[in-house]
């Protein structure tokens, strides 16, 4: 029995903890301080994974966030807007804390596939957040320098891919990804100063949290001044609608609305929106004094239709084998980031995971489709085997990570269909709807709807 | 002021959707057909064959098992439309042309499309074996791309189902005799509203309110007779000597069709002199212009989306017109505030609502009094202190103008 047991404690020691109920669990709550969120201590996940947990995800991206902010326009640009934007100070640092959330539990390729996902959302956060610096009047006295003449800002619902004919010219960075949406992922106590702002003024307490943090960060005039034009959508919601009212209240620039239909599955609604787009083409046109380019715009397509291969090739492994390929989290904000910024080279080296020159020796991480072929032959290197198989469907809320979290902690990680997913970010006929997630969850993913 | 004729009659038809002469039609072979948002052009349900109504749940103060099934966040207008749908007020309807212009009505909505409820299947929320229910997609843009959209979308989804379900005539002649109808009940309402700009208004906002919503809810040919009698004795009726209210105020903001949320105000000492609200007149009985050689639908659709002044158009013109507009309209009507009323979760006036009350005040100098409501008023006590409190500050305002 002594053996056994000093078996077992070995076994846990260098592999981690198994994850079955069956065997013992891991108990991941025992993590944390009761009635609290803070960690006793950090996670244990055996000999292997822990130091490569320590030094090629936490050490590693400690290093590249500050690598990069010296690389991206400088240490002295990110002072400048650490010291003038709230935002900045209260979720810079703790980004490994949300790495540690994140990653909770998870073991092998999983873990390492995940925490890549992790680093490149890190390095296109850092890079908006740089731009928006450089480019912003309020750091430079006001003055629009040649950056704030070549960037323009969008809602984060407007995909970052109708700036394609502009690439190299023109840089887009969405306006509420970094100052409000990544920042309550990171540290979700960082958004109820921005509700309460909103709130003063007015607003009832009933409006989706999100669009309300997104309405006060505008209330409290801390959002960079960095683009001379915005343009706006109507997705995703209508709370999403109406700040966009509060933002050229605040903004008073020009502004262009981009109204996608509601009945997105009718093919009635397609010359509309193309001529639509053709508008915002023609708006930014004359804002920039740019000319459209199809080479640029056909040329980015093409990388774009790339990642969403990936991005299937992902959903495959979901739905034909018992593992995921990297958790909900990383799913689910990897995608939003991808559709609110656009193409960046950041997103193949990390779906492709081709090793860069020279090759890193971390890059174990394998691409999803060579996953799937070796799961057919047997191999499981994907990490822990799924308890249950979840879809969840569900509309834009505070703290997803801390949500999808502790879903999965009860249930193994989850397919994500949030309004981000491929075929989300609209609101639905209920046919569509039905149809549409039914596809999603049961033929993709092998779901029970 | 004396009573007026119909008034009574015009409170009882308001009691129940199926109201007395929705009954009439039924009986006479017409289709009924249901809709929530003015983004659904009343006048193309109102073709011969068919009839209009917009629906509305009277009374209705307790929407437990909607609830169940929309969520106690949903605004209190949609669940109550739903609610009186499962206790069987709307099985008389024989289509609903639905629009997903807010989200809780087009959930609403979305129940009545499926037939049943998710977890009973066998439960028709409709009972009308002839029911069905269409969405139509409503651009978000008032310019020439969104009209045109806007027209398509009216004949795929209203016009051609109207054809095949019931065999509606839907040629322009039968068009442009619905818009005959409509603008002749336009110009009654109007003529009726216009004596609310006078100095001593010789009609209360709470009798226009009820005129108003029982043209939007019996059918135009039943309900014509009614106006045009009331507008004749409108032209005869005196004011009181002295006036009963002490200072006239613009109603502006979300969903109203309760004419006891108006009462109360004027309870409070103003007096409603304009409607700017969903439901209201300002927008809906605006007349349809046809000019000759022009496509009926197309022109209908650009009427619509030109004369909304939804808090759903998104452009930045429009965004700032809307403001204007309240204060012209506050200017026409000789208002001396506005009230701006947004029901409970209603997202957009949420923040149309906290807008318009800054923005009215500090750049149209307009006093503003702002409320969130619930769709029937059952906190009347609370809003009356507001509405007194409210018509104290704009009487000291007069004051101290030396008016």
């Amino acid at each position: 029995m002594a053996k056994k047991t000093f078996s077992k404690i070995l076994k846990d020691f260098w592999y981690g903890k198994p994850h079955t109920a069956e065997e013992g669990g891991r108990r991941l709550g025992e993590l944390h301080e009761d009635k609290t969120h803070l960690y006793k201590h950090r996670e244990w996940r055996g000999v292997p994974d822990t130091m490569y947990y320590f030094y090629n995800i936490w050490l590693y991206n400690y290093i590249f966030m500050v690598k990069d902010i010296m690389v991206m326009y400088g240490p002295i640009t990110f002072a400048k807007g650490l010291w003038r934007y709230r935002w900045v100070g209260q979720t810079y640092l703790p980004v490994l804390h949300w790495f540690d959330r994140g990653l909770e539990g998870m073991r092998g390729e999983a873990m390492k596939a995940s925490a890549w996902h992790y680093r490149a959302m890190v390095a296109t956060t850092i890079r908006q957040f740089q731009r928006m610096f450089a480019a912003d009047t309020r750091l430079h006295g006001g003055r629009q320098n040649d950056l704030y003449r070549h960037t323009i800002a969008h809602n984060e619902t407007v995909w970052g891919g109708v700036f394609y004919p502009w690439d190299g010219e023109i840089t887009n960075v969405p306006l509420e990804m970094i100052p409000y949406f990544v920042t309550c992922h990171v540290n979700s106590h960082t958004v109820l100063n921005y509700i309460d702002a909103v709130q003063s003024i007015g607003l009832p307490g009933d409006p989706c949290p999100m669009c309300q943090a997104e309405a006060g960060i505008f209330v409290l005039d801390d959002v960079p001044d960095y683009a001379p034009a915005v343009i706006t959508c109507n997705e995703a919601c209508d709370a999403s609608v109406s700040t966009s009212t509060l933002q050229d209240w605040f903004f008073d620039k020009p502004l262009f609305s981009l109204p996608m239909p509601m009945l997105f599955d009718d093919p009635l609604v397609r010359k509309y929106v193309m001529r639509e787009i053709e508008e915002l083409w023609k708006f930014v046109e004359q804002q920039y004094g740019i000319p459209f380019s199809w080479e640029k715009l056909t040329k980015k397509l093409e990388l774009q239709n790339e990642l969403q291969r990936f991005e299937w090739e992902k959903w495959e492994v979901d739905a034909k084998t018992p593992y995921y390929p990297i958790n909900g989290v990383a799913q689910a904000l990897y995608r939003i980031y991808q559709s609110q910024y656009g193409d960046w080279e950041m997103w193949h080296v990390t779906d492709r995971k081709v090793p860069p020159d020279p090759p890193p020796r971390d890059r174990l991480v394998l691409r999803p489709a060579v996953l799937l072929q070796l799961v057919h032959l047997g191999l499981q290197l994907l990490g822990p085997e799924r308890r249950h198989q979840h879809g969840l469907a569900h509309v834009r809320h505070g703290d997803p990570h801390g949500f999808l979290r502790a879903y999965a902690r009860g249930h193994g990680p989850v397919p994500h269909v949030g309004p981000d997913a491929p075929h989300g970010r609209r609101r639905h006929a209920p046919h569509v709807r039905a149809l549409g997630l039914h596809e999603a969850l049961q033929l993709r993913h092998g779901c029970h709807v | 002021m004396k009573d007026l004729k119909h008034l009574i009659y015009f409170e009882n038809l308001l009691q129940e959707a199926n109201n007395e002469l929705v009954q009439k039609a039924k009986k006479d072979g017409l289709r009924a057909i249901g809709y929530t948002c003015y983004f659904m052009p009343e006048v193309l349900l109102d073709l011969p064959g068919c009839f209009s109504v917009r629906l509305r749940a009277p009374r209705c103060t307790s929407p437990d098992i909607a609830t169940y099934y929309m969520s106690a966040r949903v605004c209190h207008y949609a669940r109550s439309l739903m609610e009186r749908a499962l206790e069987g007020g709307f099985n008389f309807l024989d289509a609903q042309m639905a629009t997903e212009t807010c989200t809780a009505t087009c959930r609403f909505q979305e129940h009545l499309q499926q037939k049943h409820l998710d977890s009973v299947d066998d439960m028709r929320i409709i009972d009308n074996d002839d029911f069905f229910c269409e969405f139509t997609d409503v651009p978000f843009k008032n310019n020439e791309i969104a009209y045109e959209h806007y027209a398509t979308q009216l004949r795929a989804h209203v016009l051609k189902p109207l054809q095949e379900h019931f065999g509606i005539d839907i040629s322009d002649e039968a068009i442009r005799k619905a818009v005959e109808q409509h603008n002749e009940v336009s110009r009654l309402i109007n003529e009726i509203g216009d004596y609310r700009k006078l100095e001593n208004p010789t009609i209360t906002g709470y009798e226009f309110h009820v005129i108003q919503l029982c043209s939007l809810v019996c059918p135009k040919h039943l309900i014509l007779p009614y106006l045009r009698e009331t507008a004749e004795e409108m032209k005869k009726r005196e004011p009181d000597m002295k006036k009963e209210f002490r200072c006239k105020v613009l109603l502006a903001g979300s969903e109203n069709d309760d004419p006891g949320f108006t009462k109360l105000i004027e309870s409070c000492g103003a007096r409603v002199v304009c409607d700017r609200y969903c439901y209201g007149a300002v927008e809906s009985r605006q007349i349809i212009e046809l000019p000759d050689g022009v496509d009926p639908v197309y022109a209908i659709a650009k009427h619509y989306l030109h004369s909304s002044n939804c808090p759903r158009f998104m452009p930045q013109d429009e965004m700032r017109a809307r403001k204007k507009r309240i204060a012209e309209l506050a200017g026409e009507y000789h208002a001396d505030g506005v009230i701006i009323a947004s029901n409970k979760f209603c997202e957009y006036w949420s923040y149309e609502r906290v807008i318009d009350t800054v923005i009215l005040k500090r750049d149209f100098g307009l006093p503003v009094c702002s409320i969130e409501k619930e769709y029937i008023n059952t906190a009347s006590g609370q809003l009356r202190t507001r509405f007194q409190a409210f018509v104290e500050s704009v009487e000291i305002k007069k004051i101290q103008e030396g008016k």
